[in-house]
């Protein structure tokens, strides 16, 4: 019994160990975030962030490092939303107050290949709130020979930030849209169908690299875009609805019609 | 008894068979307006003009079914007392072709929605069993 009772212990502390280590595992290594965008209607990035627009879809954490062998960086919740066009993505995390001064920002740097290697990140897509209620969105581009952010001609894509203050907390919430398969030298190019790896970098100025606190590598898949059914079901639905009550009131009719003959006949019977 | 008949007797013997007669077109009439308006109910409510559902409330939700499923049949019962008074003046009972036209135009009209299509078929069935014992 005892034999039983300890085998019993031991395969349970065994699973503990491997469940455990299953959460701890992410953070603990680094291992980097992978997020499966949804593909679902799409929040209107239009400057008010709107929450609920992201109601329904669950949050995934990243941990935002000023170095790798941190143990635990700034929490970050990250949903993403794909569809046909275009990804959409929505950041929050708390700081306390003060902490953060008058320019802080969120960047976005998207590597043009499926690898963390520094020069592949070429794309840079930064929120930079400078007050409660005042943000901006700029499109830049990682030159690596001057080792800064350059702008981009064109702006694509867009993005919107605020802050909530509450208690002694601030809760910062970012919001980008990023235009999908468009192939453009000033940016990333984001095939359907692939993976791509996104730095989230936070901090101060958006200087590169010096102006980055901290940050931390996610890898975002990209969906392929819905296929368009070949038939509208809606249209389809109201045919067959037009057909079966237009068959009913033929019947009707044509019933009725009847009745009105046999009407006739009768009074010439009599 | 009388070896004369009384010419009377003829007179009111028509004029009874004529009253029926006027009884049965009158049901006819009367019963084929129900089902007309039932019909435009059905078309209104199952053709989807009105979209009448409530997803989140699980017991409205199945008072919009008994509801739309209750015109189909009351639209099947009074179609079948109109065609089979119209078919009782035309000196022939309602056979099955016709008792099955009426079935299939009734279900067919619930086809867009599959609990009331369910419920409609259950409903004709049990109607079309009734209306045979009776008629038995």
């Amino acid at each position: 019994m005892k034999k039983k009772n300890s085998k019993i212990l031991g395969v349970s502390l065994i699973c503990s160990i491997i469940l455990f280590s299953t959460y701890i595992m992410p953070i603990s290594l680094g291992t980097p975030l992978e997020i499966n965008p949804v593909i679902r209607d799409t929040p209107n990035v239009n400057g008010e962030i709107d929450i609920d627009e992201w109601n329904d879809i669950l949050f995934d954490t990243a941990y935002l490092k000023t170095k790798p062998e941190e143990p635990l960086g700034l929490e970050t919740s990250i949903k993403a939303i794909q569809d046909k066009n275009d990804l959409y993505m929505l950041f929050q995390f708390e700081i306390n107050n003060g902490s953060q001064g008058p320019n802080g920002f969120l960047a976005i740097l998207i590597s043009n290949a499926n690898s963390y290697t520094q020069y592949d990140f070429v794309d840079a897509k930064i929120v930079n709130i400078s007050s409660y209620t005042d943000y901006t969105y700029t499109d830049y581009n990682i030159d690596y020979t001057t080792n800064n952010f350059t702008r981009d001609q064109l702006i694509d894509g867009n993005g919107a930030g605020k802050i909530e203050k509450q208690s002694d907390v601030n809760i910062f919430t970012y919001e980008f849209h990023i235009p999908l398969d468009i192939d453009k030298s000033e940016d990333a190019y984001l095939e359907y169908g692939k993976s791509y790896k996104f730095n989230i970098s936070q901090g101060e100025n958006p200087s590169y690299p010096e102006g980055i606190i901290r940050s931390d590598n996610i890898t975002i898949n990209i969906k392929n875009p819905p296929e368009t059914p070949f038939f509208n079901i809606e249209i389809l639905m109201i045919a067959f609805s037009i057909t079966i009550f237009s068959l009913n009131g033929a019947f009707i009719g044509f019933y009725i019609y009847r009745i009105i003959l046999l009407k006739k006949k009768m009074k010439r019977i009599r | 008894m009388s070896k004369f008949k009384n010419p009377n007797i003829k007179k009111d013997i028509k004029k009874i068979k004529n009253a029926d007669k006027d009884f049965s077109y009158r049901t006819v009439i009367f019963s084929a307006i129900i089902g007309v308006i039932l019909f435009i109910l059905s078309l209104i409510f199952n053709g989807n003009i009105i979209s009448i559902s409530f997803e989140d409330i699980l017991l409205l939700d199945i008072m919009g079914i008994i509801f739309k499923t209750t015109i189909i049949l009351l639209f099947f019962f009074f179609m079948t007392i109109s065609v089979g008074n119209y078919k009782d003046l035309t000196g022939k009972p309602l056979n099955w072709k016709e008792l099955f036209g009426l079935f299939l135009l009734s279900l067919i009209q619930s086809s867009l929605n599959g609990a009331v299509f369910a419920f409609t078929f259950l409903g004709l069935i049990f109607l079309i069993i009734y209306l045979y014992l009776i008629q038995e």
